[in-house]
């Protein structure tokens, strides 16, 4: 149920020509953008690490390190974005995170973050709520009411 | 074998049963111990290998509980773990160790944390770290209880097929080797030796060891009866031998008899004790423990001579023997005698051979008395005198007695010959023996016919008187002049001249006695005839 995180490195869903294009990518913002962990600009938390992101997505932490109650708002299920966002974050495919947070809501006693679909939305949630964190393409994350802490780039991924 | 029931234990059967059942039961101890262990060892790493298991099936469960610390979930895991009789105790703890999300359900023994195993849980996102423990401990009783009860099954179930084993090869024996071996019992118990009647091989039996027990077994049947046959032309022939033996032991004229060493008949042949020693007894056992010896011989002392002689020289000794008989016939034996000397030299046993040899015997006393004795006149002749002369002599010399003879030499004889022809001179002879016979009476003097018309008469015990020896002379000469009757013929008248000589006075050989008898007779033919002379002492001279 657990990849290898070797594996994670490599670009999910391309083929070996992908290859070809990564030392493109690297010099030219490609146009396979970056993905933007976003918080409100009032949270006090600067960055966090792709660790403690993942934790918080698949509820291992529920607050940030100021104590809030973290609400989380994830993408519509079958986004790509969303694929890529668990990938690089947990080495985890979406079947996986799929059965992870069936397995905990057949408990009963958790909840899976909270889905919306597309980077707009995401972005409104983030907007409007001061505890909320959520994810987007870099692309869609220049926004002054909320705050980058944490960009997953292809790049960082390869290396 | 009869077939009387044997004790129990008498049966190969009942000796194989226990021997195999005391085997088996030692087999199914050691093995059945073995195989406890073996089986109780083998639970028991089962266990382990269950309780790894366990923990591999509910591993990526645990994970996830550890991983978003949901005691449900922890609960859950622990729950189901804990429903397998094995579990002692579950639990999950977190990442620093100290956070128990599941719990225990049993109290835990010295020996359960023995058996307790920690599973590290690997983070789902990340698998090289540790977020915590999945701790799962064996329930130590329940397993040794279970070992103890699937140890004791199976060793039960090998005891039980050893046993099963056991009677099975039993009653197999009894089929495959007993009964068979019986069946051959009973027939060699039917086979008389020497019939010809041979062993059936069992059915089945043909090439294994009661096959080869069955064949050995007619092969020894066939050695006895060629033996039992030769044994039995053996005694056919012994019994022919013996026979034709006997008979020549009881048809035979020889006499036979074994005697034991105090000269006691132990066994004769018939013609011992009827035709030669012509006892009657009734059959042998009546003479049997006799002493034959003594009984039959007239000269036992003899017959022992023999044997002694026999006994030293080793070898038999022989001699006629003369047998005592009732009726006053004499009767002879030759008498062979061997002894069988013991290995201390004494004698064991005395075997007499007689043959009667009585008429040779007879014999040999006729020819005896023709060459010693006169045919006409019964008297010893010259030979006959000369010899009896000599003992006289030599019995004198020794006793010092005196011997007188008298040669006595009938005067006109060879008249009466001429006259009356020879039968008379014979008669005359045979009339002047008979007178002077008649006046010797003494059985230890003689009369004897010197030859022709000479006659010699040896006195002994004469004694120094010459009286009486004188009487005689005169007597003989008076007697012989009396007329002799003969036949038919009327009488013829003879004389007598005497010539006397005595030992020892006259001579003291033989020859010189009759030289000096010779010279006195010629002096009373010289003096008239019909008269006696005293022989002249040598130093004297004649009367």
């Amino acid at each position: 149920m657990v990849k290898p995180k070797a594996i994670a490195t490599i670009p999910s869903g391309r083929g070996l020509c992908s290859f070809v294009v990564f030392g493109a990518l690297l010099s030219v913002h490609s146009v396979q953008a970056d993905i933007a962990v976003i918080v409100n600009a009032s949270n006090p938390v600067q960055s966090l690490t792709a660790k403690q992101v993942a934790e918080l997505y698949l509820g291992r932490t529920r607050t940030f390190e100021s104590g809030q109650h973290a609400i989380v708002i994830d993408q519509g299920l079958d986004d790509p974005v969303r694929r890529r966002f668990f990938k690089d974050i947990s080495g985890l495919s979406i079947g996986q995170v799929n059965a992870f947070w069936s397995r905990l809501k057949f408990t009963g006693q958790m909840q899976a973050p909270k889905s919306v679909d597309g980077d707009s939305a995401v972005l409104e949630w983030v907007r409007s709520t001061p505890t909320a964190i959520g994810y987007v393409s870099a692309i869609a994350s220049s926004d002054p009411k909320v705050k980058t802490v944490l960009v997953l780039h292809e790049q960082v991924a390869a290396n | 074998m009869p077939d009387s029931p044997k004790q129990f234990g008498a049966h190969l059967k009942h000796k194989l049963a226990v021997r195999v059942t005391l085997g088996a039961f030692v087999f199914a101890l050691i093995a059945g111990a073995i195989n406890f262990w073996f089986v109780f060892d083998l639970q028991h790493t089962a266990a382990r290998t269950l309780q790894d298991q366990l923990a591999a099936t509910v591993k990526s469960s645990a994970a996830v509980a550890a991983f978003v610390k949901s005691e449900e979930i922890a609960r859950d895991v622990v729950t189901g773990l804990l429903s397998h009789p094995m579990v002692a105790s579950a639990d999950i703890t977190g990442d620093s160790g100290s956070s128990v999300l599941g719990r225990r359900d049993m109290p835990v023994s010295a020996d359960s944390e023995a058996s307790m195993v920690r599973y590290p849980l690997p983070s789902p996102v990340n698998p090289d770290e540790t977020i915590g423990h999945l701790v799962i401990g064996r329930d130590a009783a329940y397993i040794n209880s279970r070992a103890l009860e699937s140890g004791i099954r199976q060793s039960a179930v090998l005891v039980f097929q050893i046993g099963i084993t056991t009677i099975l090869l039993i009653v197999l024996f009894d089929f495959v080797v007993a009964r068979p071996l019986n069946k051959v019992t009973r027939r060699v118990e039917a086979v008389v030796p020497g019939s010809g009647a041979r062993l059936e091989t069992p059915r089945g039996h043909t090439d294994d060891e009661i096959g080869s027990l069955v064949h050995r077994s007619n092969v020894l049947l066939a050695t006895v009866e060629r033996t039992l046959q030769e044994e039995r032309e053996l005694r056919a022939k012994v019994e022919a031998m013996e026979q034709h033996y006997r008979r020549i032991f009881e048809t035979t004229n020889v006499g036979i008899m074994v005697l034991n060493q105090q000269g006691e008949l132990i066994n004769s042949n018939p013609a011992l004790l009827l035709r030669i020693v012509g006892i009657r007894f009734d059959g042998v056992q009546e003479a049997q423990g006799l002493q034959f010896i003594d009984r039959i011989f007239t000269e036992p002392a003899a017959v022992w001579g023999l044997i002694a002689e026999a006994s030293a020289n080793r070898r038999s000794a022989s001699a006629d023997c003369q047998l005592r008989t009732t009726d006053g016939r004499e009767r002879w034996v030759h008498c062979i005698i061997s002894v069988v000397v013991g290995q201390m030299d004494q004698i064991e046993l005395i075997e007499g051979v007689l043959y009667d040899v009585t008429e040779r015997k007879a014999e040999e006393e006729l020819s005896r008395r023709e060459a010693d004795h006169d045919a006409l006149t019964g008297l010893r002749n010259r030979r006959g005198m000369e010899f009896i002369l000599e003992r006289s002599l030599r019995r004198a010399a020794d006793d010092g007695e005196v011997v007188a003879l008298l040669l006595i030499d009938l005067d006109g004889f060879k008249a009466v010959n001429d006259t009356y022809g020879h039968d008379a001179g014979d008669q005359v002879l045979k009339g002047a023996a008979a007178r002077m016979l008649a006046r010797i009476r003494r059985s230890s003097d003689l009369v004897a016919r010197y030859g022709g018309d000479e006659f010699v008469v040896i006195v002994t015990h004469c004694g120094t008187d010459i009286g009486p020896l004188k009487a005689l002379a005169a007597d003989l000469v008076d007697m012989l002049h009396q007329p002799f009757p003969i036949a038919g013929r009327g009488f013829a008248q003879i004389g007598a001249s005497i010539g006397i000589a005595r030992y020892p006075d006259n001579g003291h050989s033989r020859m010189g006695l009759i030289a000096a008898a010779d010279a006195a007779m010629y002096q009373a033919k010289q003096a008239g005839k019909n008269q006696y002379t005293l022989a002249a002492l040598a130093d004297q001279t004649p009367v």
